[in-house]
């Protein structure tokens, strides 16, 4: 089942970041980021399949929205200095996340809070709410990766 | 002498060729641009072009259809070394080397368009319409191998525009003011075929349909 995957997939990367963060190796936290992205990108890919669809299922997008935001808070663990660009492995990130530090704390905030905003308006029934609600979580999605990732 | 303005091209072919060009153009940009609601219209109306098109090459006039203007190797090749001669184009409709490029563009076209059907972005914000239809990961692959294929399609336009200057300029024949009007200065061999207007109306129906169908994610 979907939702059952995204439970073992969040364990997994959570787990994984705690053992990187003990660890420390910056390639290990560039995968745990790519990877916890990847889960953050198919949670949400659910919702919107949820919501584009006649009858959302509403206990679905609960546990997608509650996926979604325990991994925005393990995302504090994946930006470690020195596992940006150029230190010998692949990916997305790019060097403005380090050198622009404080643009970049500002749009993780933002991803935090509606995150965070999004779980608890998915817990209640209103179905209006919860895709403007997703609407907005999208937008920092957005909001982050037009300055801070590198394009597919 | 050639007769002066022999009908050459219908006018489904000429308005589906040119509006490709803008329905290519338009899903470069607003892919680039990042306005993926535009991106998905314009793909369904690329979609709908690109399925008049190979319907027509069935049943349209004679210079639209692939059996006409599709040669064997033997007769490619022996097309490909009279490029060097400066003498007047004799093939009426596509020649067999440009009937090939032809068929190598539609199929980029397939592959581009059929890929973004099934592709989700990154942030599963932006998702083809029949995305619902596979995995996330399939999606992903989708959409990586949607971007990278467009390089191909961008190639083959640029060598089908590269041929239209070289026949220009060194050969001497201007062939894109036939797309656009329909007739030619050339002698047709036998006298051409073509298929009526109901006829164009009906293929456009049922590619209309398919890609309605598309649109909707293939939901009966």
């Amino acid at each position: 089942m979907k939702f059952g995957a995204v439970y073992v997939a969040t364990a997994a990367i959570l787990l994984s970041g705690g053992a990187v963060a003990a660890t420390q190796s910056p390639k290990a936290v560039a995968h745990a980021r790519h990877e916890g992205m990847e889960a953050i990108g198919k949670a949400f890919t659910i919702v919107n399949k949820q919501l584009r669809s006649g009858s959302p299922n509403a206990a679905v997008v609960r546990t997608q929205a509650a996926a979604i935001n325990r991994l925005a808070i393990a995302s504090n663990g994946w930006f470690t200095p020195g596992s940006g660009p150029g230190q010998g492995f692949k990916t997305h990130a790019k060097a403005a996340i380090w050198t622009d530090a404080a643009g970049f704390r500002t749009a993780q905030q933002n991803f935090l809070t509606e995150a965070a905003k999004f779980d608890q308006v998915a817990r209640g029934g209103n179905i209006a709410a919860v895709a403007a609600q997703a609407k907005a979580l999208g937008g920092t999605c957005k909001g982050c990766h037009d300055k801070f990732a590198e394009e597919d | 002498m050639a007769a002066p303005g022999t009908r050459v091209w219908d006018a489904p072919t000429r308005i589906v060729h040119w509006l490709l060009v803008a329905g290519v153009a338009f899903s470069w940009w607003s892919a680039e641009a990042h306005h993926f609601d535009w991106h998905r219209i314009s793909g369904l109306f690329v979609l709908l072009l690109l399925l008049f098109r190979l319907i027509w090459g069935f049943v349209g006039s004679d210079t639209a259809r692939f059996s006409k203007f599709l040669r064997g190797p033997a007769a490619t090749w022996r097309y490909a070394r009279t490029l060097p001669d400066r003498a007047a184009e004799t093939a009426v409709g596509h020649n067999p080397l440009g009937g090939w490029s032809i068929v190598a563009m539609l199929l980029a076209l397939v592959a581009q368009v059929g890929l973004g059907l099934f592709a989700v972005d990154m942030d599963g914000l932006e998702s083809g319409p029949l995305s619902d239809l596979v995995s996330y990961e399939a999606g992903r692959q989708a959409a990586e191998i949607h971007e990278a294929a467009f390089n191909v399609l961008m190639a083959l336009i640029a060598l089908h525009v590269v041929a239209i200057l070289f026949y220009a300029v060194y050969k001497r024949r201007d062939l894109v003011r036939p797309m656009i009007t329909g007739r030619a200065r050339i002698d047709a061999a036998e006298p051409l075929r073509f298929s009526s207007a109901a006829r164009a109306l009906v293929a456009m129906a049922v590619a209309a349909t398919v890609t309605w169908f598309v649109a909707n994610g293939l939901k009966f």
